[in-house]
């Protein structure tokens, strides 16, 4: 039988029959004795950056001091293998993955050698901050061995150490206060809005974001969770999540935030917003200012006229203000419709200027009880074009302008009359 | 000259200057008329007017007086009830002629009083107010003035015509009001000139006194 029949008879047995085959194993296996002259190797954790505290997401770089004095033809393979007792642990339990240092690996002149585990983040997922110890395990062929229990005492020297010990802290996260905000702050219920902050965590822990809506009575209605990177600013679209309907459309709802990084959380103070505007009971168009005369002095009337549909609104009030210079918002007059399935032209005839808004453009608006096609309850402003800049409604020749100066002329004699008897004589 | 009628500052200026003048000079007569008649009586005055006579007992002020009472001519109750008139036509034209339209002070004027301008009665409301304010001073001015000086005939016919005068410078300064913003330049240049010729007229014989006097 040459080796290769050899080998592939070993190999059918190993799936043929398993337990004969371990069997076989066990017979042929020479244990391995070290000689006496042999002495353990010595490990140690080396921790370079010699820093205490440490956070979730920070990058561990963790090294294995090893040093074997043995001669080459006493050493044996070694297998090593990073430790970790975390805050929230009973247990240890490996990190990283398994390292061997060869018989021939180690420095000529120091016969040291090292292996890593660099970049490691062990505590990403930790829920608690506290103690964390660390030790290697590791196997000469010989015997296994830890390197919080195989020395005598716990060693420590420069970056060297037989356990390590860290502190994990956690920063709480924060809000950028500026960043809260609900657009638009007064919005349909059915526009896009949106719930925008911006979040920070100085480790750079990732954020938990729930938002709360509140209705008026501060109740809680709704939360909604998102988790975000630090940094980044967190939007939470309503229509995407249904938070409105039709029902709520009038209403004034406010949030806050509440916030954690899984360690330390925190919450904001309760927002505004948004204010949902009623839905449309009335439709409004052609505002309309029609001055009675062509020359359109201050003295005459004018006719304002709105058309308003108002099917189911009793009692809407219809309220007009004009603007100038002079007079700037003056509620002029106010009327009151019924409902009513055909629109309705809304006429207001009245003489709204004196004197002082002469040779002034005006403008005009309506401002009514109920909310309109636009979600509004007053129509834009519409310049009304100017008015003539004449002053006096009489001329000369008329009989009140004549009066006016007789009366005047009149009351200086009828003053020197009654004076000269009563104080010259 | 256009310029001259619409312009404020300076129309305003003239009318309080000649009323002043007209003051200071009326004072000046009355001093110079009671330096005259004590140096001809027999009351003795020293440099500074003060009577030497009866050792002292007569003060200047009562002396003055008794002067004074002996020297007022009573004028005619027709042309002191025309010149009281007349000096409240003299205020009530002066403030239709620069405070009525915005035109020459468009901040100060009748219709930034909006809710007196934009009556039927507000010209009337306006003059009479005018009127009312300056009662005092027109009711007592002829009295205090002409009844020491002796008129003319001339001077007289000038005083009780300011009177009409003054009520076609106001019925002017109405028309104003009445086309404003257009202006009718001939009327309120005429409006202008009666308005100080008459103020001119009723100070007349204040101003040809202390011309004779000079004299």
């Amino acid at each position: 039988m040459d080796l290769d029949s050899m080998i592939g008879n070993m190999e059918k047995w190993k799936q043929d029959d398993p337990a004969k085959f371990e069997r076989l194993k066990n017979l042929l296996h020479i244990p391995f004795v070290p000689p006496k002259e042999y002495k353990t190797p010595t490990v140690l954790i080396w921790y370079p950056p010699a820093k205490g505290e440490i956070t979730r997401n920070e990058k561990l770089d963790i090294y294995a001091y090893v040093k074997n004095d043995n001669p080459m033809e006493v050493r044996s393979d070694l297998y090593l293998a990073l430790e970790m007792k975390g805050p929230d642990d009973q247990e240890y339990a490996r990190i990283g993955g398994q390292r061997i240092i060869l018989a021939n690996q180690y420095d000529e002149k120091t016969n040291a050698t090292l292996r890593d585990w660099s970049g490691i983040t062990p505590f990403s997922d930790s829920q608690e901050v506290g103690n964390a110890t660390f030790r290697i395990w590791f196997n000469d062929m010989h015997s296994t061995y830890f390197t919080d229990t195989m020395y005598a005492r716990p060693f420590q020297q420069d970056d060297y150490y037989s356990v390590l010990e860290l502190d994990l802290v956690n920063s709480p996260p924060e809000v950028d206060e500026e960043s809260i905000r609900v657009i638009p702050l007064r919005a349909r219920y059915n526009d896009p809005i949106r719930y925008e902050a911006r979040f920070f965590d100085t480790d750079g822990d990732m954020i938990n974001v729930i938002l709360h809506i509140l209705d008026d009575q501060d109740r809680e209605i709704r939360n909604l969770t998102q988790t975000v990177t630090p940094g980044t600013n967190v939007t939470f679209i309503a229509s995407q999540y249904g938070l409105f309907g039709e029902e709520d459309a009038g209403k004034n709802f406010s949030y806050f935030y509440s916030f954690d990084d899984g360690l330390d959380g925190n919450r904001t103070g309760i927002n505004l917003g948004p204010r949902l505007i009623p839905s449309p009971k009335i439709y409004v168009s052609d505002p309309q200012a029609v001055p009675a005369d062509e020359n359109r002095y201050w003295w005459e009337n004018y006719r304002f006229s709105l058309q308003v549909k108002n099917p189911e609104m009793n009692s809407l009030q219809i309220d007009l203000y004009t603007s100038t210079q002079s007079h700037p918002n003056r509620y002029q007059y106010t009327r009151v419709i019924n409902a009513s399935e055909e629109a309705q032209n809304v006429l207001f005839e009245i003489a709204p200027f004196d004197v002082s808004d002469a040779g002034h453009s005006f403008s005009y608006y309506f401002r009514y009880s109920a909310t309109d096609q636009n979600s509004r309850e007053s129509t834009d402003t519409i310049s009304g074009g100017a008015i003539n800049p004449k002053i006096v409604k009489y001329p000369i020749y008329s009989t009140v302008t004549i009066a006016n100066v007789l009366a005047v002329l009149l009351a200086a004699l009828i003053g020197g009359i009654v004076i000269e008897r009563r104080f010259y004589r | 000259m256009t310029s001259l009628f619409l312009n404020g500052v300076f129309g305003v200026s003239l009318f309080l200057l000649l009323l002043a003048g007209g003051v200071a000079l009326h004072l000046l007569n009355m001093e110079r008329t009671y330096r005259r008649v004590a140096a001809t009586s027999k009351v003795k005055v020293d440099d500074e007017g003060e009577p030497k006579a009866n050792g002292g007992k007569i003060s200047k002020d009562k002396l003055k007086e008794e002067i004074m009472e002996e020297m007022f001519t009573r004028q005619g109750s027709n042309f002191n009830a025309a010149a009281v008139a007349a000096w409240m036509l003299l205020f009530a034209a002066f403030a239709y002629f620069y405070f009525l339209t915005p035109e020459i002070f468009p901040r100060h004027n009748y219709f930034q009083v909006s809710f007196l301008a934009s009556g039927p009665l507000g010209f009337a409301a306006f003059g009479l107010l005018v009127l009312l304010f300056s009662l005092v001073a027109a009711a007592f001015v002829p009295r205090k003035i002409y009844g020491y000086y002796e008129l003319s005939k001339s001077m007289k016919v000038a005083v009780m015509f300011a009177v009409p005068l003054l009520a076609v410078s106001i019925f002017l300064s109405v028309q104003q009001g009445t086309i404003y913003p257009e202006v009718d330049l001939g009327s309120r240049s005429f409006a202008f000139l009666a308005l100080f010729a008459s103020e001119a007229a009723l100070l007349w014989p204040v101003y040809a006194d202390a011309l004779g006097g000079m004299k």
